[in-house]
């Protein structure tokens, strides 16, 4: 096939384009507005770290494992965000609990890394036992790259305990 | 010949045949748990419901046997909405653990409740509690929740095996699987129930939890615990062999395998495994380097050189590739014996299990291999198992060259050391113990990345020796042996593997670790 060529047209610019200058003091009379502004008092910059916003709570941060009011984790490594994870982050190993345990199985390996992970909250959906969410937590760092690779405990520390009406496995 | 008309389709029949042998025959699925081939018919899962004309119910298509004019519909109303109540009863107490059940994702109940099934429950009451996690011997776990009483487990002990280790015990709700034997099986191919099981409440203790179905690798390949070479899927992910099921082949293992068999693939997965070529590194025993693949071969063509020594002592499991390759090799470096070593088991039964356990010994017999009978040096060695070839064997064997699937098998004195792929990981040709010419073929997510083809290493070391020879490919190889009377006797059949993985720089391993 071949491909058909259209040719568009450009508009010429006009002399105040091509002068730059009034775009220059359009932009300037923003900047300095600002500086009045928090002058005033007004101020639209904040003293990070000492001073943090309020985190919303649809807000998508580093996914974590949480566990019920009863203190049990709730992941059960049945792998469905591994397996619907688009970058990949998320690698577990499942393994088999001590018999006595709600449920017979859970992750033995559970790692996140964060290098990888994009926040799209996939993992959190697929979820069938509402054991993932995407936590507030924004500020990652490490100075090691397998700092970033979030294992089983941190995941829980970040997650911490989410109550659980239902507990479908104390009467499935 | 009679025939039957099945959704609009006219087909004949042999008589005695049920409608689902029939339906099945023509591609046409109904769906069924408690029916298999392989067992007698017991009629108790109710979902093989299809429409028969002129009756006023609808029939299990397992167990009425087609008539002639006989006409039968497998999707109308009537049948659907028979089985959408045979799910709806089944599923009353079924727990619905899918995220934690090894089953989900090849499980039949899912697929049809997925396509006959309620998205809610219309029982006000709790479901029955039963047993769960219960051992079934060392190798079987039950849940008894999971199970919908099919009885395939218990048919299949009772007329395949023909042991009745399990019964059914307590009725209605509270029915379980009971082992009528308490403690273990008797018979070594109990796990066949696994496979058997068409949803989660048999599960295999080996593969419990290791992997969801979804994320593995599958591929058709041939067992080699012994000569008898049952059909086989591998299950493989991440550079792991997880697990093997019988595949079906009425000639050779029916629907069935030994457990020894569908656990034999530890040696895969060893730790201990070879993964880079080795080669002198001085005069003294095990004194080796590692070297890369290209340094090794030049090392091998030259040690063979200086040696002048031929011969070959080849585990029987080697592919009918790699023995001609071997052959091919020792002859370009000297003259000598071709003999292959094997394990003779004592379990062998008359059933499937044989005694015979190199799986291509019959092909190294007719290749023109006789059976080591004590140590004599030789140019090439070839060891996939070590229990295959005794240390006495393949240490005294002092071989030149040396491929060798475990590091603790190496012989101390070989030259030249390469990783030989196992079974899993390679395309060849193998005879079982009846003459039947079957392949293996490479699982492509099991074993270590970058080996070579044995017989891609053994064609260039004998470039090496012998310039003037041509290269050849598999073809080239299955060429070879097809010149060889004893073996075109066996009828070499014309398979085409994919082609060889070109070989990569190492990669990791696998991701997020």
């Amino acid at each position: 096939m071949a491909a058909t060529v259209k040719t568009i047209a450009r508009r010429k610019t006009t002399l105040k384009e091509r002068l730059l200058f009034p775009a220059i003091f359009s932009g300037m009379k923003i900047t300095i507005g600002h500086f009045f502004r928090t002058l005033r008092g007004k101020r639209v910059t904040m003293q990070y770290p000492e001073e943090r916003w309020e985190v919303k709570d649809n807000y998508r941060g580093a996914p974590a494992l949480v566990k019920d009011d009863e203190g049990r984790p709730k992941c059960v490594a049945c792998s469905l965000c591994e397996y619907v994870c688009p970058p990949k982050a998320i690698y577990i190993v499942p393994g088999e609990l001590e018999p006595g345990n709600r449920v017979e199985r859970g992750p033995a390996v559970f790692n996140i890394n964060m290098l990888r992970c994009i926040f799209c909250g996939l993992c959190e959906e697929a979820c069938p036992e509402e054991a993932i969410f995407m936590s507030k937590e924004f500020e990652l760092w490490g100075e090691k790259r397998s700092e970033l690779v979030h294992d089983k405990e941190t995941l829980y520390a970040i997650g911490g305990v989410r109550p659980d009406p239902i507990k479908k496995w104390s009467h499935k | 010949m009679p025939t039957i008309t099945i959704d609009g389709r006219k087909l004949e029949f042999k008589p005695g045949q049920t409608i689902i042998q029939v339906a099945q025959a023509a591609g046409i699925e109904v769906p069924h748990y408690c029916y298999h081939p392989g067992l007698s018919v017991a009629g108790n899962c109710r979902i093989c419901m299809v429409e028969v004309e002129k009756n006023p119910r609808p029939q299990i298509a397992c167990y009425v046997q087609a008539a002639d004019g006989m006409v039968v519909h497998t999707q109308s109303a009537l049948a659907r909405e028979a089985r959408s109540g045979t799910m709806e009863m089944l599923l009353v107490n079924h727990p619905l653990d899918c995220p934690i059940c090894d089953q989900a994702g090849e499980c039949k109940l899912q697929d049809y409740a997925f396509e006959f099934g309620h998205p809610t429950t219309r029982s006000p009451v709790e479901k029955t509690h039963l047993p769960k996690a219960v051992p079934f011997g060392a190798k079987i776990v039950y849940d008894a929740e999971r199970c919908i009483k099919c009885t395939r487990c218990v048919r299949f002990t009772e007329e395949v095996t023909r042991t009745a280790e399990l019964s059914m015990g307590q009725r209605g709700d509270h029915e379980v699987v009971i082992m009528t034997s308490k403690g273990e099986f008797a018979t070594p191919y109990a796990m066949n129930i696994v496979d058997l099981c068409p949803v989660g409440a048999l599960t295999s203790r080996d593969f419990r939890f290791e992997s969801r179905v979804w994320f593995m690798d599958f591929t058709e390949s041939v067992c080699t615990g012994c000569a008898r070479g049952c059909n086989v899927t591998v299950g493989a992910r991440g550079g792991r062999f997880l697990r093997m099921t019988p595949r079906e082949n009425q000639d050779v293992n029916r629907w069935w395998m030994c457990d020894a068999g569908r656990t034999g693939y530890k040696f895969v997965n060893a730790p201990t495994r070879l993964l880079r070529p080795r080669v002198r590194a001085g005069a003294g025993a095990g004194d080796f380097r590692e070297a890369d693949w290209d340094e090794a071969v030049a090392a091998a063509a030259d040690a063979l050189r200086a040696s002048g020594r031929g011969g070959v002592l080849a585990d029987a499991g080697a592919t009918l590739e790699e023995l001609v390759a071997a052959r091919d090799l020792a002859a370009a470096s000297g003259k000598g014996d071709l003999r292959y070593a094997s394990r003779v088991g004592t379990d062998g039964d008359a059933f499937l299990v044989v005694n015979e356990k190199g799986a291509n010994q019959r092909g190294a017999e007719a290749l023109g291999f006789a059976r080591a009978t004590g140590p004599a040096p030789v140019a090439v060695l070839l060891v996939e198992r070590g229990d295959a070839v005794p240390k006495a064997l393949r240490d005294g064997a002092d071989p030149v060259v040396a491929f060798v699937t475990d590091a603790g098998d190496v012989p101390p004195t070989a030259q030249v050391v390469f990783p030989l792929p196992t079974w899993a990981e390679k395309d060849g040709l193998l005879v079982n113990v009846d003459g039947r010419v079957q392949p293996v073929r490479r699982s492509r997510a099991v074993g270590p990345r970058d080996l070579r083809a044995p017989t891609a290493v053994m064609e260039e070391v004998r470039l090496a020796l012998d310039p003037t020879a041509e290269p050849r490919d598999h073809a080239g190889l299955h060429a070879a042996l097809r010149a060889v009377p004893a073996v075109a006797a066996l009828g070499l059949p014309d398979v085409v593997f994919a082609p060889a993985p070109t070989p990569t720089v190492a990669a990791p391993r696998s991701r997020t670790r």
